[in-house]
């Protein structure tokens, strides 16, 4: 009976310890479920609280920045316009309403790279042709040989930097909206909410923008490998 | 939106019908047509594979942190705080404009009493009397017109009639005296002078460019100051 109660306080003991100190893998862009949630940051920051602030880049720093790297094309430029869209935040953060601070921060994101694509001389698009077939890259024959499940989760780094440069091409707006809805899942109402626009206008935009994704991705399928191609 | 089977779905319901973004009384019809329609399901499923490769697009890890620091939140970016008016952003316009303004506003203000044409305005400036004899006479040496002019200054009392004219007499005096009797015909010196004399008028382009450069200078000194105060 004595080793009957050792034995469960043991296993008892074991849990207590795995679930102390193993760590649980969240979600990439999840908000930490640890501390208080996001507004009761912003209402702390309003205050003066910059600790709290940074608390809320700490969380969402992340999307904020891929956010900007997909509309911009650029990491350099994308990290100055996440830099810049915290600052900004931080200075008006009397005027967040509450709600989602997501949606709020990544709009400030959004103007941020509005303007800094207006004030920078837009540097022309690469070619798409070329991003596959430039010298120092194998031949795509030999990239197609690969073998690659179909279901990866991440495309390879130069299908990637491809879709990456068809992104580029799309309309500001269209990318906007492409990027919030399909690479990073936002519901069409948060992109309403995001880019001050109606419902039907995110929906006619991101249709136009997957529209031209498409037709780009037929054009060149034979650039691209076999397990890509439409 | 057609919903008829004789025609295809549209590309914004198909899209939205993808995220689940339609009504169910559309996602019943669209469902429906799709069951049909060879042509709107390859549209679909070529939709669907196009949203299944942004999707996996990798997420790039932050390059680093993007804390906000005091040092951040004192300078206030040039940029933001030119976009705070409309001002702000035209300032440099504005202050050329103005300068520009200004110069024209001088450059009446000393054109608009002499009305005379330019041969007169040059017989205008010689000096009166025996000087502007001597400057007739080709041969008449430079050292006599010279010191006839400044006769001609010395006494400025007999000839009170010409004496805003006699101020510029010294400067033209030390020229040769050759191409002015070229240049300026015989015309009677009393003509030039009754011009002078004229009392300036004041036209509208004159007052108006005057209120202009007032109204540009205000709008700098205001831009000026907001760009000094803090936020």
């Amino acid at each position: 009976m004595l080793e009957l109660a050792l034995a469960l306080a043991a296993g008892l003991l074991l849990v207590f310890l795995f679930y102390t100190f193993v760590p649980v893998p969240r979600p990439l862009f999840a908000a930490s479920v640890d501390g208080p949630d996001d507004d009761t940051l912003v209402r702390q920051a309003q205050q003066g609280d910059r600790q709290a602030f940074n608390r809320l880049v700490g969380r969402h720093q992340t999307l904020m920045y891929n956010i900007a790297l997909r509309v911009m094309g650029d990491a350099d430029r994308a990290a100055d316009a996440t830099q810049d869209a915290f600052v900004s935040a931080y200075r008006k953060l009397d005027q967040y309403g509450g709600g989602n601070f997501r949606a709020w921060m990544a709009r400030i994101v959004k103007n941020q790279c509005y303007d800094l694509l207006r004030y920078e001389k837009r540097r022309p698009a690469a070619s798409l042709d070329a991003l596959l077939l430039s010298p120092d890259d194998p031949p795509p024959s030999v990239e197609r040989e690969r073998p690659e499940a179909p279901e990866e989760s991440v495309l390879r780094s130069e299908v990637a930097e491809w879709l990456q440069q068809v992104i580029l091409h799309l309309p500001m707006d269209q990318r906007m909206t492409l990027v919030m809805a399909d690479v990073h899942g936002y519901s069409y109402e948060e992109i309403a909410g995001m880019t001050e626009v109606e419902l039907g206008t995110v929906k006619s935009r991101l249709a136009r923008a997957r529209r031209k994704v498409r037709e780009l991705l037929q054009q060149h399928s034979e650039l691209l490998p076999s397990q890509y191609r439409l | 939106m057609m919903m008829d089977r004789n025609t295809h779905l549209d590309l914004e319901l198909i899209s939205a019908f993808l995220d689940g973004e339609v009504s169910q009384a559309e996602r019943a019809r669209v469902e429906a047509h799709l069951e049909t329609c060879e042509a709107c399901h390859k549209e679909l499923e070529s939709l669907r594979y196009t949203v299944s490769l942004l999707q996996r697009l990798p997420v790039a890890p932050a390059p680093r942190t993007f804390y906000v620091t005091e040092a951040m939140l004192e300078p206030e970016p040039r940029r933001d705080r030119g976009g705070q008016s409309w001002i702000g952003r035209w300032q440099a316009l504005f202050g050329t404009v103005a300068t520009v303004a200004t110069l024209l506003l001088c450059v009446f203000l000393f054109q608009t009493p002499q009305t005379a044409p330019p041969e007169a305005s040059i017989a205008m400036v010689e000096p009166a009397g025996d000087a502007m004899e001597a400057a007739r006479v080709p041969d008449a040496p430079a050292e006599e017109a010279l010191e006839e002019a400044a006769a001609a200054m010395a006494a400025p009392e007999e000839e009170p009639e010409i004496a805003t004219l006699q101020a510029d007499a010294p400067a033209d005096a030390y020229a040769p005296p050759e191409p002015r009797a070229e240049e300026a015909p015989p015309a009677p010196a009393d003509a030039v002078m009754a011009d002078e004399v004229a009392p300036a008028e004041w036209n509208l382009p004159l007052l108006t460019l005057l209120v202009l450069a007032l109204l540009l200078l205000v709008g700098v000194m205001v831009a000026w100051r907001r760009r000094g105060s803090p936020g």
